[in-house]
């Protein structure tokens, strides 16, 4: 008897050691993005205090520099030039994903097997690698300082992932289900377009929240082939705040909190399609 | 439940786009005048705040005085100009007229990036009204000059904020080791004031340069000697970057990024600092009333040099004739009067005509005769013998000065041998 | 046309727009890369033919060598630092005694995956700075450290803060596919494993692990070649300093073509780079094979 309530009492101990070890595990995934939103309300001095101050409160609190940074008109550009980066990519690497996932995954032959790893392989080429040549090359064909160029490269970028994760969903969806359609006369691209996009819906979603984070991340690409300042993307933006003289914290803070929000947003809509999709068997290779 | 996220989404895209569809400038789609000759400036100061705001006003009044040109900005940030050069170079994309650094000159020149700046403007009528001659002489090549001085900056002007110096009852330092005493006297443990401000992270090695070779030069030390040999293990530089090292660990916010350094600066918590003139316009525009708290002497070091940046209007190699007469135009203007005061204004060091520097701007700024002075005793940042590889060496060095700082009780002599030794392995001509 | 015919083009015309889009992003820059390397181009001018002498310098550069060793060191503490994250996060999560815990945690810990790494590199100068960040004062409140700790500017730990600024930014995706891993264990195993009365951990290491191996080894294999193309954390934290303690390849490559003029160096630097991943991805590749017969 004693025995069961002391395995009962155990029990509930280590319930409640979870519980705040999920806790702790929150506030160092949280602390620092409230941080950033935490300094970004103080005035240039309150950055420099010996005891690191809390704004909201404080006499350092300070909403100037939102103002200041807000009533730029490039923030904007900036911000939409990233959306529509990143909305252009994860289009034309979804589109290219889902057909090429699709015939990875139905037509089994060597030369496709080939395409796999050679796909994959490109995964194992660093960035780095291709900036210099890839400058290059966009410059002969008119795409450097362009919004399309970096569309086509970061597309690229995440498709060898996307392809993957793609043909694993649809290995796992039977084929039973488009040979039923061809018998109902359906080709190739109805049972794409009718059967199989629909049940892999979710699969899909997780691709495109992954890509759209990866897309709106990516630097150096954005960094190297952009040169006039209507056209950065956001990150770059925010970095090439600095001149001689210094950063100027008072408009970078702020408007490294916006910089956050298209993301922080868009995660929340769609974070249960990424639980999701990828419990669906994302990296079965 | 689908149906509401995807609408929420669109909401959110559609507000972005009418936000965005008022902040559009027209620079992109440019104005239907056939007629109107459009020129490009490539330069960080289109988008630093204050210089900004000057610039484009700069852009409006050429137009106005040449209605057939145009100048158009476009921005490169300061902290990667080289690099962006490049790609615009490499993509022939690169502005008609940029931003020309001394120590760039000789790459760049190598590289065939820049035109004779003669061919559309005649320096020798000028060169007598210059305010700085041997500024424009740097850029002479086979009897040709590549560009047009705009600035002189020397960096051995020692700021000090004086309110400071009152209230905790010093004096001017008169020599080095003064100077060291009292920038550590007025460091406060406790991060409420600091003697000085000394680069002393990696992250950006030129405000490393920038920073230490004010102090290294006044030691008499220098990267390389005239024929090239480099001596950045001689006594006297070694002793300069040892005493920068004090500067940088002991009277300095200790591994802070030099930018941050300096916003400490405009919060009015640090005593001195060796920089250019500019900075006191800069000071203005961040915390007035530290400003007028401000006051320049001569960093009070054994040998006058002063590392100095030399900046120039350079001429890309294929700009069209058309252009050509644009810039002529533009850089005769740039020479009146009114503009170059303008510009003095924001500098606070020698610009391009001797003539910016009136007798009001004097009286009104006492300091701006502490540059003009020092600026005598400028050295240019190219290393002689290695021109071209300017950049890169003085990366080098840097990294090496940044060692120095970083390792507590390191052995600076030794560390600079072993600068010494890459440099010839790699840079030996 | 055949049908056999008919799948044939239907196969191409799906497989064709990845295929072109690779081939123009990193086909043709990789064939032009190959092709620098072995000239002496500074930067992309019309250059000289110099053969392997590039590689000649590369191979006898100190340099290079402290890169890869950095690489390593960044790569292998990386690496184990986010799979015991995320192990202890997803588990952590399998575990969470309360009602809705479960998706809270979940929805919430993904938080970090969604903040931009200039972003990340920018809220952590502040959070370690020196002289004013939180730990350090932090650490000194609780009496844990006497002087401040120079985080990320120190040649000694550096690059360990910025491998825990890396674990930070991206353990999210290791948390969301090992739980998902976690689900896809049948319960019944568990079950009859509780019958024969194994305890937590038994039923952890010989029931789990073994369950996720597949997906644990690609995980594995993609995280070690993602550390090796991080870029964006380094070089605005350090650019690769102080004294290279940070520079991993991948920066002395940027580095080499955009800083120093040298795109031949660069692009030989690149190749060797490759081909040392390929030999580690086909290592391992063969000890999966080996271990899974």
């Amino acid at each position: 008897m004693s025995k069961m309530t002391f395995g009962k009492a155990k029990r509930k101990v280590s319930k409640v050691m979870i519980v705040v070890l999920s806790v702790v595990v929150l506030c160092i995934v949280v602390f620092p993005v409230f941080w950033l939103l935490n300094i970004s309300f103080l005035s240039q001095g309150g950055l420099f205090t010996e005891i690191p101050t809390i704004s909201f409160f404080g006499e350092f609190f300070s909403a100037k520099g939102y103002a200041e940074v807000l009533l730029e008109p490039d923030i904007y550009i900036w911000i939409r030039n990233s959306v529509l980066v990143s909305v252009g990519a994860v289009a034309v690497s979804v589109f290219c994903a889902v057909l090429g996932g699709y015939a990875l995954s139905r037509f089994r032959t060597n030369r496709n097997k080939v395409f796999l790893t050679m796909i994959i392989c490109t995964q194992m080429i660093a960035p780095a690698l291709i900036v210099g040549p890839a400058y290059i090359i966009f410059s002969q064909v008119g795409l450097t300082n362009s919004l399309i160029g970096l569309v086509i490269l970061d597309s690229a970028l995440v498709l060898a992932f996307a392809i993957w994760m793609m043909k694993g969903f649809l290995d796992g969806i039977p084929r039973e289900l488009d040979e039923a359609a061809m018998i109902d006369g359906c080709n190739h691209f109805q049972v794409l377009t009718k059967i199989i996009i629909p049940i892999a819906l979710p699969s899909i979603m997780t691709i495109v929240v992954i890509n759209f984070f990866d897309i709106y991340n990516e630097y150096m690409f954005a960094m190297t082939f952009i040169t006039s300042e209507s056209k950065f993307l956001s990150p770059v933006g925010l970095s090439t705040n600095s001149s001689r003289v210094g950063l100027d914290w008072a408009h970078l803070l702020p408007q490294a909190v916006i910089t956050c929000i298209i993301p922080i947003t868009f995660y929340f809509i769609f974070q249960r399609y990424v639980v999701k999709g990828i419990s669906a068997g994302a990296l079965k290779g | 439940m689908k149906k509401r996220s995807l609408l929420s989404v669109a909401l959110i895209l559609a507000m972005m786009f009418s936000l965005c569809s008022c902040g559009t400038t027209p620079a992109d789609e440019g104005e239907a005048e056939d007629d109107v000759i459009t020129i490009t400036f490539g330069s960080p100061w289109w988008g630093e705040s204050g210089r900004d705001v000057l610039w484009q006003g700069f852009a409006e009044s050429f137009h106005e005085a040449y209605p057939q040109y145009k100048l158009e900005g476009i921005y490169i940030p300061y902290a990667d100009f080289n690099d962006k050069m490049k790609t615009l170079v490499a993509a022939k994309e690169e502005p008609t007229i940029f931003y020309l650094q001394e120590y760039n000159f000789y790459q760049w020149l190598e590289d065939g990036y820049l035109a004779p700046i003669d061919e559309c403007f005649d320096v020798s009528a000028v060169y007598d009204d210059l305010a700085v001659k041997e500024s424009q002489d740097l850029v002479l090549h086979d009897g040709q000059y590549y560009g047009l001085v705009v600035e002189t900056c020397p960096y051995s002007g020692l700021i000090y904020n004086k309110e400071l110096f009152e209230a905790n009852g010093v004096e001017l330092p008169q020599n080095a080791e003064e100077y060291l005493e009292l920038a550590k006297s007025l460091t406060n443990a406790d991060g409420s004031q600091y003697g000085t401000i000394a680069a002393n992270t990696s992250d950006n090695l030129n405000y490393i340069m920038q920073a230490s070779m004010p102090y290294i030069m006044g030691f008499g030390g220098r990267i390389a000697d005239e024929d090239g040999n480099f001596t950045v293990n001689q006594p006297e530089f070694v002793e300069g970057v040892e005493y920068y090292v004090e500067l940088a660990t002991l009277c300095s916010p200790a591994f802070t990024e030099y930018s941050t350094q300096r916003s400490v600066f405009f919060e009015g918590k640090v005593a001195m600092v060796s920089d250019g003139g500019y900075f006191i316009d800069w000071a203005a525009g961040e915390n007035e009333s530290l400003a007028s708290n401000l006051d320049v002497a001569v960093l009070p070091m054994e040998d006058p040099a002063t590392p100095t940046d030399l900046t120039y209007f350079g001429l890309s190699a294929n700009a069209t004739e058309e252009e050509k007469e644009a810039v002529g135009a533009f850089l005769s203007w740039w020479c009146t009067p009114e503009v170059q005061q303008a510009w003095i204004e924001s500098c606070g060091y020698p610009v391009t005509m001797a003539s910016a520097a009136s007798e009001e701007y004097r009286a009104a700024n006492e300091w701006y005769a502490v540059y003009e002075n020092i600026a005598a005793y400028g050295i240019g940042l190219a290393v002689p013998g290695h021109e071209a590889d300017s950049i890169s060496i003085r990366n080098t060095v840097a990294e090496y000065i940044v060692e120095c700082i970083e390792k507590t009780d390191a052995d600076v002599q030794s560390i600079m041998d072993a600068c010494k030794a890459e440099l010839d392995a790699e840079f030996s001509s | 046309m055949t049908n056999q015919k008919r799948i044939k083009l239907v196969n191409w015309s799906m497989l064709l727009p990845s295929i072109a889009l690779l081939f123009f992003v990193f086909g043709l820059p990789l064939i032009k890369n190959i092709q620098l390397s072995l000239t002496d181009a500074k930067f992309i001018e019309k250059a000289d033919f110099i053969a392997l002498e590039n590689y000649v310098k590369l191979l006898t550069r100190e340099d290079f060598y402290n890169a890869l060793r950095v690489m390593l060191i960044y790569t292998v503490c990386y690496t184990i630092g986010i799979f015991v994250v995320g192990f202890a996060t997803s588990l952590l999560l399998e575990h969470n005694p309360l009602r809705r815990g479960k998706s809270f945690f979940r929805t919430m810990y993904v938080l970090s995956y969604a903040v931009p790494d200039i972003v990340t590199a920018l809220i952590f100068t502040w959070i370690f700075n020196y002289n004013y960040g939180v730990v350090n004062y932090f650490l000194a409140q609780i009496g844990i450290i006497q002087a401040p700790i120079n985080w990320l500017n120190s040649s000694e730990q550096a690059l360990y803060t910025i491998v825990l600024i890396e674990i930070w930014r991206q353990f999210p995706l290791h948390t969301l596919v090992i739980y998902a891993g976690f689900q896809e264990v049948p319960g019944e195993l568990y079950e009859s494993a509780e019958i024969d009365g194994a305890g937590g951990l038994r039923k952890f290491f010989s029931i789990t692990i073994p369950h996720l191996s597949q997906i644990l080894s690609t995980l594995l294999i993609l995280t070690i070649i993602w550390s090796f193309k991080r870029f964006a954390m380094i070089w605005s934290l350090t650019k690769g300093g102080p004294s290279g303690a940070t520079e991993t390849v991948v920066i002395q490559i940027y580095k080499n073509a955009f800083v120093d003029n040298k795109m031949g160096l660069a692009c030989a630097t690149g190749v060797v780079m490759l081909i040392i991943t390929l030999l580690i991805v086909r290592l391992y590749m063969k000890v999966i094979k080996r271990s899974s017969e």
